[in-house]
């Protein structure tokens, strides 16, 4: 229980690069599986993509995110931070993005792997409260919070930080992160 | 067969740190009396004072500690510097005194 609560006590460094690097992969075809593509650290939105370009968005993301975080470890950690610790459990951190994808494999919804940027919204919110649907938010909220959960305490196990000043350059970082990468994507559309 | 005992650090009564009092020599019985602070590694809990055997034992290794304990590097490395920090402490408080 304890390695899934926080596996960045027991895995870090190269080998939490390599679990990082095949959860990537897995995220990258669960994107084009499912027609939606990460335009944000932590925003999906319909879209089709060809595998390469959700692998590579994901490297950007992952980068982006990862390179700020080891900036904020450099300064104000006292520890002597490896770069290989902040990257790879960050990467790793990112598995649970793929379950966030997987869900749309759920049964009962089928009709949301149709969907395209062409869908009226209307025939969304046909959907929007049927049970699988309410499932499947409640589902991709607890995603959401086991994804910020990692890679908050990935940070904290690879930089030596703890409490509110952790919390804070963590914050800090992910809002700059997702900052970035929108305008990067916002550039290359 | 004798049973381990902890060395006791700090005064069940007052919660103070406890200095050695007295030193005997088990083999003929000489006793030296005096007020001796503790080293500072003595004043580590025993998992710590474990935590540093092991690391002087696996010749100062991370990775072999990091190996041996099942733990990641950075979590084994975070351990040894919140122990520095102790005992850097240890160390300026008895500058103060």
């Amino acid at each position: 229980m304890k390695r899934i609560v926080n596996p960045f006590r027991y895995v870090a460094g190269v080998e939490s690069l390599a679990i990082g690097a095949a959860g990537a992969v897995a995220t990258a075809g669960l994107s084009t599986l499912s027609g939606q593509s990460f335009d944000g650290i932590l925003h999906v939105h319909f879209a089709g993509t060809t595998f390469l370009e959700a692998l590579a968005w994901q490297a950007v993301m992952w980068l982006v995110f990862a390179s700020l975080l080891w900036l904020a470890a450099a300064i104000s950690s006292t520890s002597s931070v490896r770069a290989i610790d902040v990257y790879g459990t960050n990467l790793m951190a990112r598995l649970p993005l793929a379950v966030l994808l997987a869900l749309d494999f759920m049964p009962g919804m089928e009709w949301l792997r149709e969907v395209t940027p062409a869908t009226p919204v209307e025939e969304i919110a046909m959907h929007a409260m049927s049970p699988v649907m309410i499932l499947y938010a409640v589902l991709s909220l607890a995603v959401v919070v086991w994804f910020l959960y990692w890679s908050y305490e990935a940070f904290a196990v690879s930089a030596n930080l703890r409490g509110w000043r952790a919390v804070w350059q963590f914050a800090s970082c992910y809002v700059a992160a997702e900052c970035i990468v929108r305008f990067a994507v916002a550039v290359v559309a | 067969m004798e049973k381990h005992r902890n060395m006791p650090k700090i005064c069940p009564s007052c919660g103070n740190r406890l200095s050695v009092r007295a030193l005997h020599c088990g083999e003929c019985d000489t006793r030296v009396e005096g007020d001796y602070a503790l080293p500072s590694i003595m004043r580590l809990s025993d998992d710590d004072r474990r935590f540093v055997l092991d690391f002087v034992l696996c010749s100062g290794s991370l990775k072999e500690m990091a190996r041996a304990m099942s733990l990641s590097y950075p979590t084994v490395r975070n351990r040894l510097d919140d122990i520095i920090s102790q005992l850097k402490s240890f160390e300026s408080n008895e500058t103060n005194r």
